[in-house]
């Protein structure tokens, strides 16, 4: 209930509400945009994007599961976007944070991310963009393969074949540090 | 473990943190947006009140509050013939002898804002429509509590229950039990008018007042028909008008069965009296965060929300809620408006509202507060919407002369026969399967120069043992003194009065007897007590204690030593019989 009256605030032009929802799916999504670009400053870019765009749809925004899969579903959108034009200028890579502002490390300005983060980025960066997708909107987003396929406009088989192929991928480039 | 838990830790414990500057680049693009936005807005025309009601689910569901509400809007009319041409005794006599009538109703203000509430009344039954609400209809069976919606657009029917209704066994007897009532009352004034023009004809006005209710009431002078009642009870206002009486209705009109070609929603069941202070709070924080973006209403009588329906216009379909949720919302709304509507059966005095322009979260503000029966603090509630108790002289403001807490109630000498008074029962569980009754009957009223009080104990079984006379309606009594008593009969007794300490406020008589359960039916797990008070009273409960040694233990929620039985608040007619009820008690474990 308390997502779909933050929804009903934000379409009356509430700030607050906006606010509130910021800070309550903010690290879900950067988790989300660091798996899946391995950048710092494309996460910012893309959550920022994704709350635009959000607010931009909110007239005929409905809001019929949940708020959650919703924004991770438009973030997973934006990095893909993303991704495909940064692919196109050649940017991609291993030191994609290189050239980022001197500001980015402030601990007031910057996005932190622990040590965990490095690591599951650092992985899925060895991955293809589709699995990386599939792995984190199904264990992080809780996305069931049909949702996922609908959303990414694949088979449910497809979405299943690239989960499979992106954690096997996952456990051999983690291994033994995930254990830890 | 699967393939897939390690990586699903990994995730679990990643932890990304932004700093202030990260978050205001993230979202600045964003309330940009929002600010372009708010600035297209337009500001949407209000649409007819009532048809509101009608095509919004969550809406319907708050305003079947507001028709329920006003279906329990009794006349209170008070008989006593003064100087006129006309008496008032014989301007009531049309609304007392009327087997059927037709009026309007309009709650708060004439002013043309206000729906007017059309009713048609055949015994038990209401037929109401309201103005702007079409053909829509609902029939209110007050003898069975229960109400029919049938929306003639949607072809629907659904019935409401209502728990809690005070006792209307008929609509017109409803009245006369009122009359009846409030004739025997001591409070009771009328005072004539005189002749007044009202729409272009003479009318004879009548003002009757009593402590709980003040009525106006406006007769055409040359039939005596009344033509107009306005009353106020509490902090509710309404108006009747526009009265016919004895009208050859087709009976069908008052049919309680789904019509034929509709479908119809199920039941849903209302509490009327159940609505707590809680309940009243979720509905400030409703209306302020869903209905008046972030502030709290104008108002919270029950006219400022039937005027305020008008600014819901879609907001519960805006809202994208399931049926279930949009339940949820109409059901807590109903709690909220039948705080206040029967805000006297739990609170004395009357209510302050302040929260017009107050926004939600302002920790610092009071925006309501009120007296909780037999408490002697306020309660305040801030628009943060936490609540703390406060003493009269601790208000945000001042309370008016009238409205300043009573004294405890003290003894009275009326000139009718019996004595009348309120009466707690204590039950302590003893060991060997005994309870201790003590009874604290608290004298209200009694005949003049009557020296001895007759009592019945609810079980003739068991004997009274002593009677003392104390201070305080509640333990522990004090400055007690022993009062003799003679058995007149099986269980009755008479106790010596004491006639010049009861004009004190000296008046809580504590009597004790000793009953075996084995003596009590026992039925599903429950010992069985009748529930009698010793003389007629106002207000009854039953309290449970146990005895550690007694073998028993409490069930349920205890008050320190005290678990409640049964508690019947205020009752209009003084009674000595309420029914019968188990003891909260099972075998220690």
């Amino acid at each position: 209930m308390e997502d779909k009256l933050l929804v009903y605030r934000c379409k009356r032009g509430s700030p607050e509400a906006l606010a509130r929802i910021y800070r309550k799916y903010k690290a879900d999504l950067l988790l989300l945009a660091m798996a899946l670009l391995n950048d710092r400053s494309a996460c910012e870019d893309v959550v920022h994007d994704v709350f635009v765009s959000f607010v931009r749809g909110l007239d005929d925004f409905r809001l019929t599961g949940s708020l959650k899969g919703f924004l991770l579903t438009c973030t997973a959108n934006h990095a893909r976007n993303w991704n495909k034009s940064e692919r196109r200028r050649g940017r991609m890579g291993a030191d994609a944070d290189e050239g980022k502002p001197a500001w980015a490390d402030s601990p007031v300005e910057a996005v932190a991310c622990n040590e965990q983060v490095r690591r599951l980025s650092g992985a899925m960066a060895e991955l293809p963009f589709e699995q990386r997708e599939v792995v984190m909107m199904h264990l992080q987003g809780s996305m069931t393969f049909t949702a996922i396929a609908t959303a990414r406009q694949i088979s449910p088989n497809t979405a299943k074949s690239r989960y499979r192929y992106g954690i096997d991928r996952l456990r051999l480039l983690l291994n033994g540090e995930v254990a830890r | 473990m699967k393939p897939a838990d390690e990586i699903k830790r990994l995730i679990h414990e990643s932890q990304i943190l932004t700093g202030p500057g990260a978050d205001g680049r993230m979202l600045r693009g964003a309330l940009d947006e929002l600010e372009k936005r708010r600035r297209r807005a337009t500001a949407h025309p209000e649409p007819t009140l009532w048809r509101i009601i009608m095509t919004s689910r969550t809406t319907k569901i708050a305003a079947a509050a507001g028709i329920t509400i006003a279906a329990l809007i009794a006349f209170h009319f008070i008989g006593n013939p003064v100087g006129s041409t006309l008496t008032f005794a014989q301007v009531i006599q049309p609304i007392l002898k009327a087997s059927t009538a037709e009026f309007d109703i309009i709650i708060g203000p004439e002013d043309g804002n206000a729906p007017v509430i059309h009713d048609m009344v055949m015994g038990s039954r209401i037929r109401r429509t309201v103005a702007g609400m079409g053909n829509d209809v609902a029939i209110i069976d007050l003898e069975v509590s229960r109400i029919l919606t049938i929306s003639d657009e949607k072809k629907e029917a659904q019935y409401t229950s209502l728990e809690g209704l005070p006792s209307m066994p008929n609509y017109m007897d409803g009245l006369r039990n009122v009359l009846l009532m409030l004739e025997r009352s001591p409070h009771f004034t009328v005072e004539d008018l005189g002749l007044q023009q009202m729409d272009g004809r003479e009318v004879v006005g009548f003002l009757a007042r009593h402590p709980r209710v003040e009525i106006t009431l406006w007769a055409d002078a040359e039939t005596g028909l009344p033509v107009r009642i306005e009353q106020g009870e509490g902090q509710m206002r309404t108006i009747c008008k526009n009265m016919r009486f004895d009208v050859p209705f087709d009976e069908s009109l008052f049919s309680m069965e789904v019509p034929e070609g509709y479908t119809s929603g199920g039941e849903t069941t209302l509490d009327l009296l159940g609505a707590t202070e809680e309940d009243f709070i979720e509905g400030l924080r409703i209306r302020a965060e869903i209905f008046g973006d972030g502030y709290f209403p104008d108002g919270v009588a029950i006219e400022d929300f039937m005027r305020s329906i008008g600014t819901m216009q879609g907001k519960g379909e805006e809202l994208g809620l399931s049926k279930e949720e949009e339940a949820e919302l109409g059901i807590k709304m109903n709690k909220h408006l039948l705080f206040i509507r029967f805000f006297s059966q739990k609170a004395e005095g009357e209510w302050t509202y302040r929260g017009q322009g107050v926004k939600l979260g302002e920790a610092e503000t009071p925006i309501f507060w009120y007296r909780p029966k037999d408490s002697e603090t306020y309660r305040v509630i801030y628009g943060d919407l936490h609540v703390e108790d406060a003493a009269v002289e601790n208000l945000p403001e001042p309370l008016d002369a009238d409205d300043v807490a009573a004294p405890k109630p003290t003894y009275q000498q009326w000139d009718r026969p019996e004595f009348v008074g309120k009466q707690i029962d204590y039950w302590m569980i003893l060991p060997e399967g005994k309870a201790r009754v003590k009874a604290y009957l608290t004298l209200l009223k009694g005949p003049h120069d009557t020296a001895l009080l007759p009592v019945r104990l609810p079980y003739a079984e068991a004997p009274l043992e002593g009677v003392l006379l104390g201070r305080v309606a509640d333990a522990p009594v004090t400055d007690t003194v022993d009062l003799p008593f003679h058995k007149t009969g099986d269980g009755t007794y008479d106790i010596e009065l004491p006639i010049d300490k009861l004009t004190a406020s000296r008046n809580t008589i504590i009597l004790q007897w000793h009953v075996s359960l084995d003596d009590l039916n026992f039925e599903q797990g429950y010992y069985m007590t009748k529930l009698q008070s010793l003389v007629p009273v106002v207000s009854y409960g039953l309290k449970t204690g146990t005895d550690p040694n007694s073998g028993f233990e409490p069930m349920g929620k205890t008050q320190g030593l005290w678990t409640s039985a049964f508690s019947q608040g205020r009752v209009d007619s003084p009674k000595t019989e309420f029914g019968t009820c188990g003891l909260p008690i099972q075998k220690r474990r």
